[in-house]
């Protein structure tokens, strides 16, 4: 038949064409993890009294590697003073930012969230942050 | 018009490889904005403070993870939730990122709420006492909670089979474990589902969106569908909202509650 092989590539395309909003938007999709953790948690943060609880605007001067995560050597924009924050290991999608790169420190009820460009690096939980933000793999 | 449609067919092959790139592969998640984390926050917070309120301390709580409004689906994703020492644990199935294997979490409510809602609203159906006591007593047993888990994952799993799990069907069984002690494997818990009245989602999908989703997609599958529905592109699954159909209807649910930002 001198249509089939058009009438494959119709089929093919259409094929395509359904596939890819299916696969776009899929029904019933539940839900997906591969750490299971949508926002990285601080770990630890070393600077003096109120470098971070203040809030406020930090240049990044240093990204270092540690055995609990990256360790982000931060400078207080119109002070100089200096802290560090070690951020757990990145959860899958988290932000990651280089040195240069400036940070906010904003606070929400469960804990300050340093923010870059926009998207969120981290958060350091208090009490609250830490009941809502826990996450283990049980099976 | 032979090339027309040569050119269509090669714009739809341009539109699939990027889809076809990710198959079995990790997940495409955006890294998290400031606002949508301060809204996820801003909504576990107050679900918190309205489960406190409730007085009860197990329930079945569902979010809008993605818009599911073609296929007249309202909630996404369901899991339980329980209190312990005055925090709330979440209880729930989850996949691993473009696989077919699958595993259960213990998460708090931020991270519930965080996983890029298409909806900051969720769904609460808060069961009768008994009905609490009876899960509570499985989801805090560390083998009892994992009884009805199976590890391979297909997001369309068909209701009465026990090949595959999605995470809706994971809830469900778990259950009815739950409610009848008797239950001691998935084909027992689908069996007392259905003598209970459960009724799954029906999904119209025809053969080229299920061929589609066969061959690109690592968690989707359809063998476990039997033939006569399938080739009627009848399939069969657990959508969230119909669980929550199926505790109202069985007299389980006590009340529901919708949480809104």
């Amino acid at each position: 038949m001198n249509t089939s092989p058009l009438s494959f590539v119709r089929t093919l395309a259409l094929s395509c064409a359904l596939s890819c909003t299916l696969l776009s938007n899929p029904v019933a999709a539940q839900s997906t993890a591969s750490d299971a953790s949508a926002i990285s948690v601080v770990a630890s943060v070393v600077a003096p009294a109120m470098f971070i609880s203040e809030g406020g605007e930090y240049l990044v001067k240093g990204v270092e590697a540690s055995g609990k995560g990256s360790v982000y050597v931060l400078e207080k924009i119109g002070t100089g003073v200096r802290g560090s924050v070690t951020v757990s290991a990145n959860a899958s999608g988290a932000a990651s930012v280089g040195v240069g790169a400036s940070i906010k420190a904003t606070a929400t009820s469960a804990g300050m969230l340093l923010v870059s460009a926009g998207q969120v690096l981290a958060i350091i939980p208090n009490e609250l942050g830490k009941a809502l933000m826990k996450s283990r793999k049980i099976s | 018009m032979h090339k027309k449609f040569l050119l269509a067919a090669a714009a739809s092959f341009c539109l699939l490889l990027p889809t076809v790139g990710h198959a079995g592969q990790g997940c495409e998640q955006k890294p998290p904005t400031e606002n949508m984390v301060a809204k996820g926050i801003a909504l576990a917070v107050k679900t918190v403070g309205q489960l406190d309120a409730s007085g009860a301390d197990v329930v079945v709580i569902g979010r809008v993870g993605q818009d599911l409004g073609k296929y007249k689906q309202h909630y996404s994703h369901i899991g339980f939730a329980y209190k312990d020492k005055g925090s709330w644990t979440i209880v729930h199935k989850l996949n691993e990122c473009g696989t077919a294997v699958s595993n259960i979490y213990e998460q708090g409510m931020g991270q519930f709420f965080l996983d890029d809602p298409f909806r900051f609203e969720t769904a609460i159906a808060v069961p009768t006492p008994e009905v609490q006591q009876r899960l509570r007593a499985v989801l805090t047993d560390p083998q009892k909670v994992l009884a009805e888990h199976t590890p391979s994952y297909n997001m369309l799993s068909y209701a009465w089979s026990t090949k595959y799990q999605q995470s809706n069907q994971w809830v469900l069984e778990t259950l009815a474990m739950a409610q009848e002690p008797a239950i001691r494997n998935r084909e027992q818990a689908q069996a007392w589902l259905k003598f209970k009245g459960y009724e799954p989602t029906v999904l119209n999908l025809g053969p080229m969106t299920r061929l589609g989703g066969r061959m690109f997609k690592a968690n989707i599958a359809f063998d476990d569908h039997p033939n006569e529905k399938r080739f009627s592109d009848r399939i069969e699954t657990i959508g969230a909202d119909s669980v929550f159909a199926f505790l109202e209807q069985s007299g389980m649910q006590a009340t529901r509650i919708v949480v809104n930002l």
